[in-house]
C-alpha cells in the first residue's frame, strides 16, 4: 500500500468518524442503521491495511 | 440448507479454510448448499474449490471509492455497501459461518441475517456491540494469536465454528481446475528429471520473511549440494528480492517462477515438488492441500501452532527473529526432511493434517499459559500455580473478585448505589494489572471478560443477575487455589 494510498484512507476514516459522531450528537443513537453502516465502512476502511490482524482487531469492552 | 460461509481474510486463510467447506460439502446431506465469502482481491483463492454452489467477493474497492474519493461522496459509498447487503439478505441463507474474526465482518453478518438464520461466528447484538454466539470463537477472541499461547490450530477452530469434525481427505482432494488455463510456466517444473525443491521467498509482512541475504545463502547452499532442482515463488513484489538471488554465480541456476505464477499454477508446482521451504504464507497452505512436505520457518510475528504446515513429515523452526536462524541449519533441515533423518534439535514435526504438533521434549515456552487454556476450555486439571508471583496473583484476583460480587449483591437490593457501581468499575483495571504482571493469568481474566461481553444487551434485572452468575464461576476456578499449599502433590481439579 502507498503513503499516498494510506493517507487517503487514513482520512476517510476521520471523514466517518466525524458524520458518526454527529449524526450521535444529533440524537441518532449506535442501533440506527445509518450509524451501522458508517461504522461498517470504518472498519472496511481499517482492514484495508496490510499489517493490521483482521482477525483479531474486534477485541473491544462494553 | 443453503449456509454461508465468510472468509474475509487473506490467501491462506482461505485456504485453511477449505478442508472445512469440504466437510460442510461432505457432512451436508443432497440439498446442502454452499456459498462463500471472500475480498475481491483475494478471491483467487477459491478457485479449484469445487465443493461450492456459489462464491461471492466484497469489492472493497468499488465500495469504498466515492469515500476515499478527494470530493468524499458518503452517501454514494453507503448505497454501495448497502446494494451488497441487499442483495445478500435476499438470498435468504439458513446458516451463516463467519470464519473472518473481523470487525467488518461482524457487522455484515448482522445486516444480512433473518430471525430464521443460525449464525455462528462473529456479529452484532441489536444494540451494535460484538456479539460471540458461539464457544469456539469466544475461545478465538480471548486467547487466538501471536502474542497469545493457543496450541489450536486455525483450520481445527473454523472446523468448529462451523461444527464440523475433519478428515484427512477434506485437506487431500485434487482441486478442480480448468486445465486448459494453467500456464506454460507449471510446465517448467512438472518436466523436470527430479521433483524441485520450492522457495518461497516473501510473505504478506515482513517481519515473517527470512531476508534477502539469508535467502541467498539457503538456495546457494540447496543448489550446491545439488539434491534437486531448486525453484522461487513469489509475488510480483517479491521479483526485485528473486533478482538478488538470481544475479549471484549460483543462484542464476534456479528456477525463477517469482512474479509469474497464477494461484492455480502454485498447486501444480507445489503438488509435482519434494519440499517446499518457507514462512508462514498461502504457499505452506497449498503444500497442506497437495500433501507436500514443507519446511516452514517461523519468527515471533506468527504463532506457529495456529497457522503452521499440515502436510505429513513437514517441519517448523520457531525462532524469535530470522537472525537467529543460520542458512546452515535451514539446508540441514531441509536435507534431513528429505532424507526422512533426524535433523535440529527444536524442529516441531508434523504427522499429518489431523494430529497435533510434536515439539522437542523440553519444549516449554508458553507451555505453564497452554495448561491454563486446557483447564480452562478443555477440561483439564487446573495446574498448580509455576511460581509464587502467580500464588499471589490468584489470591488478589479472588479478593477483587470477591469485592466484585459484594457489590453486584448491594446493587441486587440497592439499584442506584454510586459506590457500588464506581468499584465495579475498577474490576476490570485491577484483574488486567494483575494478569500483565502474571501473563498466565491473563488466560483466565480474558476467558471471563469474553464471557462477559457474550452477555449482550438485557434488562437490568436480568443482566445483574447474569453478572453475578459469571462472578461465581470465576470464584469457582479461584478458590481452587485457597488451599493450593496444602495440596502440592496433587494436580487441582474443578469440583
Amino acid at each position: 500500500m502507498t503513503a499516498t494510498l494510506k493517507s487517503y484512507l487514513d482520512s476517510a476514516l476521520m471523514r466517518l468518524t466525524r458524520i458518526a459522531d454527529q449524526l450521535q450528537q444529533g440524537g441518532e443513537t449506535e442501533q440506527s442503521e445509518k450509524i451501522q453502516r458508517i461504522r461498517m465502512l470504518a472498519d472496511l476502511i481499517k482492514e484495508q491495511t496490510p499489517n493490521e490482524d483482521t482477525r483479531s482487531s474486534t477485541r473491544q469492552t462494553r | 440448507m443453503k449456509t454461508l460461509v465468510l472468509q474475509l481474510a487473506r490467501l491462506g486463510d482461505i485456504y485453511q479454510t477449505w478442508p472445512v467447506v469440504r466437510a460442510l460439502h461432505r457432512t451436508g446431506g443432497e440439498n446442502s448448499e454452499i456459498h462463500l465469502l471472500t475480498r475481491d482481491a483475494f478471491s483467487g483463492a477459491t478457485e479449484g474449490l469445487s465443493e461450492v454452489h456459489r462464491n461471492w467477493t466484497l469489492d472493497t474497492k468499488n465500495i469504498l471509492e466515492p469515500v476515499v474519493a478527494t470530493s468524499a461522496d458518503v452517501e454514494q459509498a453507503i448505497a454501495r455497501l448497502e446494494s451488497f447487503v441487499t442483495l445478500l439478505k435476499a438470498e435468504n441463507f439458513d446458516r451463516i459461518i463467519n470464519l473472518s474474526f473481523s470487525p467488518f465482518s461482524s457487522r455484515l453478518v448482522a445486516a444480512i441475517s433473518h430471525s430464521h438464520s443460525q449464525v455462528a461466528g462473529y456479529t452484532r447484538f441489536a444494540d451494535g456491540y460484538l456479539a460471540i454466539p458461539d464457544d469456539a470463537s469466544a475461545y478465538f477472541y480471548a486467547q487466538v494469536g501471536a502474542d497469545r499461547s493457543s496450541r489450536v490450530h486455525l483450520t481445527e477452530l473454523f472446523a468448529q465454528v462451523a461444527g464440523v469434525e475433519l478428515q484427512t481427505t477434506d485437506w487431500r482432494k485434487a482441486p478442480n481446475f480448468d486445465h486448459s488455463v494453467v500456464s506454460d510456466v507449471v510446465g517448467e517444473v512438472v518436466g523436470l528429471e527430479r521433483p524441485p525443491i520450492v522457495v518461497h521467498l516473501g510473505a504478506s509482512q515482513d517481519s515473517k520473511t527470512y531476508g534477502a541475504h539469508k535467502w541467498l545463502q539457503v538456495v546457494k547452499q540447496l543448489i550446491e549440494d545439488g539434491r534437486a532442482p531448486v525453484v522461487l515463488i513469489g509475488s510480483k513484489s517479491e521479483q526485485a528480492l528473486a533478482q538478488q538471488v538470481k544475479d549471484s554465480s549460483v543462484g542464476k541456476a534456479a528456477i525463477d517462477l517469482v512474479g509469474r505464477t497464477e494461484l492455480r499454477d502454485l498447486f501444480a508446482v507445489i503438488a509435482n515438488s519434494q519440499l517446499v521451504i518457507g514462512a508462514d504464507s498461502a504457499p505452506i497452505h497449498i503444500a497442506a492441500l497437495t500433501g507436500t512436505p514443507v519446511l516452514n520457518l517461523s519468527f515471533n510475528s506468527v504463532n506457529f501452532w495456529e497457522t503452521g504446515p499440515k502436510s505429513p513429515g513437514s517441519r517448523i523452526l520457531s525462532f524469535e527473529s530470522a537472525n537467529d536462524l543460520a542458512s546452515d541449519a535451514v539446508v540441514g533441515e531441509a536435507i534431513a526432511i528429505l532424507e526422512r533423518k533426524q535433523g535440529h534439535a527444536e524442529a516441531v514435526h508434523v504427522s499429518g493434517p489431523l494430529a497435533p504438533y510434536r515439539a522437542p521434549a523440553d519444549y516449554d515456552k508458553s507451555q505453564a499459559t497452554w495448561e491454563w487454556l486446557q483447564a480452562i476450555y478443555m477440561g483439564q486439571p487446573f495446574p498448580l500455580p509455576e511460581s509464587k508471583l502467580c500464588y499471589q496473583g490468584l489470591q488478589r484476583l479472588n479478593e477483587a473478585n470477591e469485592l466484585a460480587l459484594e457489590q453486584l449483591h448491594k446493587l441486587t437490593t440497592k439499584p442506584l448505589d454510586q459506590t457500588a457501581m464506581l468499584i465495579l468499575t475498577r474490576f476490570d483495571e485491577i484483574i488486567e494489572t494483575i494478569a500483565g504482571m502474571v501473563p498466565a493469568l491473563g488466560v483466565v481474566v480474558r476467558w471471563f471478560q469474553t464471557e462477559r461481553l457474550r452477555l449482550g444487551p438485557m434488562e437490568t434485572t436480568a443482566l445483574l443477575a447474569r453478572t453475578h452468575a459469571l462472578h461465581l464461576r470465576f470464584q469457582d476456578i479461584l478458590s481452587l487455589y485457597n488451599q493450593v499449599q496444602e495440596q502440592q502433590n496433587d494436580n487441582l481439579k474443578l469440583g
